[in-house]
């Protein structure tokens, strides 16, 4: 007898699975199907003092390109140095450098800091008709979207003597953080530091307009998250557009 | 008492085992069931058409609006993008074939009928990808009459036709609008204003078509009897239905227009890499593996349309006998079947009458149809790189003979090798110092990986070349290096491919069209001497009506003189269909 309901037991279960069949995937397997090819070329990052990386690391994450497909759970990272996106292939250990032009945005999923982190490709025109072509994060995405670089850049050269023969590494530092107001139209402003005044700089001409709102909404920016406010703030009541 | 579980126990475990070794199919059909029932992805579409008429001359422009709805939903449906029309005569033939771009269930266009055609019924069929799934039967099947304009004798039949004053009733009618007509009657070229508006305050897509009212009408359905009966029968969803267990063999186009077809004269059909591409200024490559049934599949995007394209098998030694082959989309098996009633005396005056208003709108050149301008798109091109390392364009060098001369005078950092069966390019790594063998190849931006088809190509007909003196990736796929060669126009591209290539026709989608008619506003127009016959007053394929508010429809009377019918159909936003009809008259 508890045989038979060991057997009956173990039935159970499977008739369960049984049900699930491919058929049901159907449509993610249409998607994977159809994946868009990443290109690039094969990457080896040199050495250097300081850590090349953002975050220090390697993410799970999407890449969205901009054919407006989506390349999903690839393990990236970002080369704040050279300003390029990695991508880590674990099977065989090899890193691929992903072609710039075709990256319109990729997101660092789960980090450790528990959020998505959303970087987008600034690629556009900025003050003086200038061109500008880089990585930077997307702190707010809104008519006018608010980004930050994080870039790093050469401090010095350090020597090393490795069995008689000298070698120098590059020492790296990261750069001030530059914020960038996003246009429709791939329009880009700068503003150089978290602060009130370079919001001025950036849009004198609708300083007055700034001014009075934030004095309304008892506002002003000391740090990143205030920007944020600020930006969104100015976004709601369609000061900047 | 132990011998009878003993038997009880075998027979659990026969059951068990039975269970483990059948159920792809029926479990397959429950899952699908499942979907449904919540409304998923897998549910089946219902496509219709809603034509201006049923009868045309061979030459005539036929005009269209479809809506697709999901069963699932209950509404019009947002998944499939493309829908294919095919209209084959009573032999079973095609006439015409052709494809639809649909925004949010929806398209309109207009397919000219050949002027040649013989007089006879016809179908239209139209479907989606997906829709295969679930077998022919459920395609959206509708008769029509052409007549060839010359016909005297018209001994032709006609299927299953239905006069209306026999029949005792008109075309049904569902969830119907509105439609108030200023008058029940009407002179020559007078002003018809309709205004038409919803029971209920809820917006709504309609497509309107007033034409001559034929005396004898096919037994077509209308939007909302198609649904209603679909939505009775139920038949799409049952386990029942053998087109289930095809399941997964169309896929949903939901991005644009997929490719598929198959790798055939192999031993290992699987893992073979087939490359789509199309003659361009850059090299593109889409790519797919074959599966285990050799079966490959191209999503395309809006860079391949309106192109020529060629798909080959990019690794050009494996599988040498290997070929290609492709899955025709507009294939049907179905056979129509057509009874053998030969048409009314009424019928012939009808068709008659319209043979000879076909013949002066050709004789003055009347044209009815204007394409609609598109709104441009951002398109992205599958770039296999997007700069080269190095350019050389040969029009700013002395013209050189042949392909070994370009590489050994002008181009850097490459060198050929001639081997017993051909020649062979190695590129150079400047970085690394390192020859890179077995380059991939691209010629006019396709991928042929053989440089011997162009190497007796001189100056005169090499425009550029691009080389990449690094290893590249592309997906799952790695180059060593790229020589990519561009020709002059003159080089026919077929002849550069591989044999075993196929050449593909461009896939081009109808034009969103709009039917133009005259206009009689003042006396002068009126009194125009152009002839002005036309049985099509009006077709708009596309008017919003937002609820109880009337819409007015205006437009003008022809010469010529009958009984014309108003034709409205299309969807609440809610999901509900509209099929309505009302009736005027031309003295």
């Amino acid at each position: 007898m508890k045989k038979l309901f060991f057997i009956l037991l173990l039935q159970l279960p499977l008739s369960l699975v049984s049900g699930q069949d491919e058929i049901c995937n159907i449509i993610v397997d249409q998607r994977s199907l159809f994946e868009a090819p990443l290109t690039g070329q094969p990457y080896k990052m040199n050495g250097t003092i300081g850590s090349q990386l953002f975050m220090d690391g390697s993410f799970r994450g999407i890449i969205i390109l901009y054919s407006e497909d989506t390349v999903r759970n690839k393990s990236i990272a970002y080369n704040e140095y050279e300003d390029e996106l990695i991508w880590s292939i674990s099977g065989n250990n090899s890193m691929i450098k992903v072609d710039k032009e075709q990256v319109a945005e990729f997101i660092f999923l789960d980090t450790s800091e528990g959020k998505n982190i959303a970087f987008r490709h600034l690629h556009g025109t900025t003050t003086g008709n200038r061109q500008i072509d880089l990585f930077a994060q997307k702190l707010l995405d809104d008519t006018v979207s608010l980004y930050v670089t994080h870039l790093k850049q050469i401090v010095g050269k350090d020597e090393h003597e490795v069995g008689g023969f000298v070698t120098y590494m590059d020492k790296i530092e990261p750069k001030p953080k530059l914020y960038y107001l996003g246009f429709p139209g791939n329009y880009f402003l700068s503003i150089n530091k978290p602060r009130i005044r370079a919001l001025y700089n950036t849009l004198p001409d609708k300083k007055a307009e700034i001014r009075a709102l934030l004095i309304k909404h008892h506002e002003t920016v000391r740090n990143e998250r205030d920007l944020i406010r600020v930006i969104k703030l100015l976004n709601e009541n369609k000061i900047i557009k | 008492m132990k011998r009878i579980f003993r038997y009880v126990l075998i027979l659990f475990i026969w059951a068990g085992l039975l269970q483990h070794l059948i159920p792809t199919e029926t479990a397959t059909c429950q899952a699908i069931e499942k979907h449904e029932g919540s409304g998923s992805q897998l549910s089946n579409e219902i496509i219709y058409l809603h034509t201006d008429r049923e009868n045309y001359i061979a030459g005539d422009n036929l005009f269209f609006k479809v809506y697709l709805y999901d069963e699932g939903q209950k509404k019009l449906s947002v998944r499939s993008k493309i829908a294919y029309i095919v209209i084959s005569n009573a032999k079973n033939n095609k006439i015409i074939q052709a494809s639809i771009v649909l925004s949010g269930g929806m398209s309109y266009g207009c397919l000219q009928l050949p002027d040649t055609l013989e007089t006879g019924p016809c179908q239209i069929i139209a479907y989606t990808n997906w829709m295969k799934n679930f077998g022919e039967s459920a395609f959206f099947h509708k008769q029509l009459m052409i007549a060839n304009r010359f016909d005297v004798h018209l001994t032709t039949y006609s299927p299953d036709l239905k006069r209306e004053d026999e029949s005792g009733k008109k075309p049904e009618e569902y969830n119907c609008i509105k439609i108030s007509t200023d008058s029940g009657s009407y002179h020559q070229r007078e002003k018809v204003t309709l205004m038409l508006s919803l029971p209920a305050n809820s917006p709504a897509n309609v497509s309107i078509s007033v034409a001559e009212n034929p005396t004898e009408r096919f037994n077509n359905k209308t939007l909302a009897g198609t649904l209603s009966t679909v939505n009775g029968r139920n038949t799409h969803s049952g386990a029942s239905n053998p087109a289930y267990r095809k399941m997964c063999e169309y896929l949903i186009e939901d991005k644009g227009s997929i490719i598929t077809g198959s790798v055939h004269n192999t031993t290992s059909p699987s893992g073979i890499v087939v490359a789509l591409s199309t003659p361009d200024s850059m090299p593109n490559l889409l790519y797919s593996i074959t599966n285990a049934e050799g079966r490959f599949f191209f999503q395309l995007d809006d860079f391949y349309y309106n192109k020529d394209l060629y798909l080959s098998i990019l690794d050009q030694n494996k599988e040498p006998e290997a070929t290609l082959s492709l899955n025709d989309k507009y294939a049907t098996n179905r056979d129509q079947t057509l009874s053998d009633t030969f048409l009314s005396d009424q019928s012939k005056q009808f068709i008659k009458k319209s043979q000879t208003i076909a013949n002066i709108n050709k004789t003055y050149n009347i044209q009815s149809v204007l394409n609609e301008r598109e709104p441009a798109s951002m398109i992205i091109r599958r770039n296999v790189y997007f700069k080269a390392d190095h350019k050389v364009f040969l029009t700013e060098y002395v013209p050189l003979n042949n392909f070994t001369e370009i590489v050994r005078e002008i181009l850097p950092y490459i060198r050929l090798r001639k081997y017993d069966y051909g020649y062979e390019a190695e590129l150079v790594d400047p970085v690394n110092k390192i020859y890179l063998k077995n380059p991939a190849v691209f010629l006019n931006g396709m991928p042929v990986n053989n440089i011997n088809h162009i190497i007796n190509f001189g100056s005169d007909k090499i425009k550029w070349i691009e080389t990449i003196t690094h290893k590249r990736i592309y997906g799952s796929m790695g180059f060593n290096a790229i020589l990519s060669v561009f020709t002059t126009a003159d080089v026919e591209n077929d002849k550069l491919i591989s044999p075993r290539s196929l050449h593909l026709m461009p896939i081009i989608f109808q034009h969103h069209t709009k039917y133009i008619i005259p206009e009689y506003s003042t006396d002068k127009k009126k009194a125009s001497r152009n002839p002005d016959f036309r049985q099509l007053l009006y077709w708009n394929p596309s008017i919003e009506i937002n609820g109880i508010v009337p819409v007015p429809v205006e437009f003008y009377t022809s010469d010529n003189k009958g009984n014309y019918m108003i034709n409205v159909e299309g969807f609440i936003s809610d999901g509900t269909p509209i099929s309505c009809t009302a009736y005027f008259e031309v003295r």
